[in-house]
């Protein structure tokens, strides 16, 4: 099945998400990246739930493009609105009929990679204690740096591929039950 | 009100018909003939008042008009109209006479009432269709019906095309009696406007100003000052020529604030929503105002104030039509898809037009999205195609 995945920062777009998502479809997805930023899909200019309507204008992309499917994650960030957009975007048939998985991570995508602390353990090379529920860190990204340069390393595209490799997704479900586990559902799902 | 507006070979526009609103816009890429519908509306609505020569814009020849240039062939307009109690459907056409290519002395005009022709909105003559005369602005003596002839110009009397020119509309004016109540194409001639509303009636020129001073909340009052003005352009303008200098009267704008600001330096948002009102408050608006992209100069959420204006001036004059021309999506999230038709140029280069009412795809996503929205993110290409009605 051919789907277009559509993601926000760069460390998901690296590897890391395709690593997961694959997992997640034992590799029956053949997946294309795309940046939600992207300028060419004109999103809006202006009024209305922003999140939503990406998501919508992300469906009928990828019917123009001729794809099977699309996965959309984007960060929640805080937002107290963006998991009900994103939830109301993935239950959207009027628009378009696609079959979609649309889900926000808790706090941000970052909080994946430390949620399993044995994978991130194993991509840095030094024991990683567990850390708190990674649902409940208000800046992921910057507690992830934090850790790494404690650990002496720092964050790139190529550790959140190597994490996202070795990642127990059981582990994940349970310990990110708004993001990763809905997410992983409709991913599982599509 | 013009319901449908019908052409054969003006310009690029080798045979369309679109249904129009009381307030309607064409969008589309550049050179997909929008400009070109609009002076044909433009020559249509001349054709009952004007000479020949004054009905197409200044300085063009025949065959730079026809279609291809194609020998032999008739300039058609059409409209189906509705005044009251008075509809029916009002074709122009004009044919070069042999081996001139300058000049249009040929002419034909027919009247079909309403309900009493054939669906085609070109009808030949006999099948229902009256013969009916202009020329110049007199009835050609013998055989014609006055009253439906007056009817006729009554209806479609009174067209005013613009395409603002900020520049134009900061000029001072050299007023000039024989242009009262008048502004050029460009706008020129904003300053004597408002002098004439003015001069005329008072408590219209403080309504206008009322409805101003809701837009822009800083300007106290609109001032006609005696200044170093100009000429009306005419031809020494189109041949960039200076415009002759003397004295006239321009416009000056007192702030709250104890500022003032004459219009040489005010923004060009300030002017054009001014010459818009200007336009709506004339003791005798135009029966058509055909704007080309009304949003040049305008802040966005300046436009909608315009739009806003102009639907209440309609809802109010409803005998008055306006059609635009724009590539602001906007402008265009204002409108609704039945006031909004596509034009687009097809690979023999002719026009096609797709009213947006007829596409699925914008009907479903207006429960999400805007009008320009959809249009920005299908593009023009996608949205023609989605038609059920296919070029016409």
């Amino acid at each position: 099945m051919r789907v277009l995945v559509v993601v926000e920062g760069s460390h998901e777009a690296g590897g890391a998400l395709e690593a997961i998502l694959g997992r997640l479809t034992d590799g029956k997805l053949q997946m294309e990246l795309d940046r939600l930023a992207n300028n060419n899909i004109h999103l809006h200019h202006g009024h209305g739930q922003g999140y939503y309507k990406k998501a919508v204008r992300w469906l009928r992309e990828a019917e123009k493009r001729g794809f099977a499917g699309l996965i959309l994650l984007v960060d929640n960030d805080r937002h107290p609105s963006r998991r009900a957009e994103i939830d109301r975007a993935q239950n959207e048939t009027l628009i378009s009929s696609i079959p979609r998985a649309m889900a926000v991570a808790i706090e941000a995508f970052d909080a994946w990679i430390f949620a399993d602390e044995k994978a991130l353990s194993q991509a840095v090379g030094r024991a990683v204690p567990t850390q708190q529920d990674p649902e409940k860190v208000d800046h992921p990204k910057k507690h992830l740096e934090t850790l790494l340069q404690q650990l002496g390393a720092s964050p790139s595209a190529a550790l959140y591929s190597n994490v996202a490799q070795h990642i127990n997704l059981s582990v994940l479900e349970k310990r990110c039950p708004r993001g990763f586990a809905v997410f992983a559902q409709r991913v599982r799902a599509i | 009100m013009i319901t449908r507006f019908g052409v054969r070979n003006y310009k690029a526009l080798r045979d369309i018909s679109l249904d129009l609103t009381p307030l309607h816009a064409l969008i589309g890429p550049n050179d997909s003939g929008k400009t070109s519908v609009l002076e044909a509306l433009a020559a249509l609505c001349k054709s009952v008042d004007s000479p020949l020569n004054q009905i197409f814009p200044m300085g063009t020849v025949f065959t730079e008009l026809l279609w291809d240039g194609a020998p032999g062939s008739a300039l058609s307009f059409c409209c189906d109209l509705v005044d009251g109690q008075f509809a029916g459907t009002y074709q122009f056409e004009c044919t070069p006479p042999a081996a001139v290519t300058n000049v249009l002395s040929a002419r034909r005009e027919t009247w079909t009432p309403a309900g009493q022709g054939p669906l085609n909105l070109f009808a030949p003559l006999g099948s229902g269709a009256t013969a009916v005369h202009f020329v110049a602005t007199r009835l050609v003596p013998g055989g014609t019906d006055p009253i439906l002839v007056g009817n006729i110009r009554n209806a479609l009397s009174g067209v005013a095309l613009f395409r603002w020119n900020a520049r134009m509309l900061r000029l001072p004016v050299i007023l000039d009696a024989a242009r009262r109540f008048t502004m050029d194409i460009s706008g020129f001639g904003l300053a004597q406007c408002l002098d004439d509303i003015l001069g005329l009636d008072r408590e219209q020129f403080r309504r206008l100003e009322e409805q101003f001073y809701r837009i822009f909340p800083q300007v106290k009052s609109i001032q006609l000052v005696a200044e170093t003005a100009y000429q009306w352009p005419g031809q020494q303008a189109a041949d960039g020529m200076p415009l002759k200098a003397g004295s006239g009267k321009g416009i000056s704008f007192q702030l709250h604030n104890g500022h003032s600001i004459r219009a040489a330096h005010a923004s060009d948002g300030l002017l054009l929503t001014l010459a818009y009102l200007t336009l709506l408050f004339l003791p005798q608006p135009p029966r058509l105002i055909l704007v080309e992209e009304p949003e040049n100069g305008i802040h966005p959420k300046r436009l909608q104030d315009v739009l806003t204006m102009l639907r209440q001036f309609l809802s109010e004059h409803p005998r008055t039509q306006i059609l635009l021309t724009t590539h602001s999506p906007y402008l265009l999230d204002c409108f609704q898809p039945h006031e909004v038709t596509l034009c687009r140029k097809e690979a023999d280069d002719s026009v096609s037009v797709h009213p947006l009412k007829g596409m699925p795809d914008v009907q479903k996503q207006l429960t999400v999205f805007g009008l320009g929205e959809i249009w920005t993110a299908e593009g023009d290409d996608a949205l023609a195609k989605s038609t059920d009605h296919g070029a016409t």
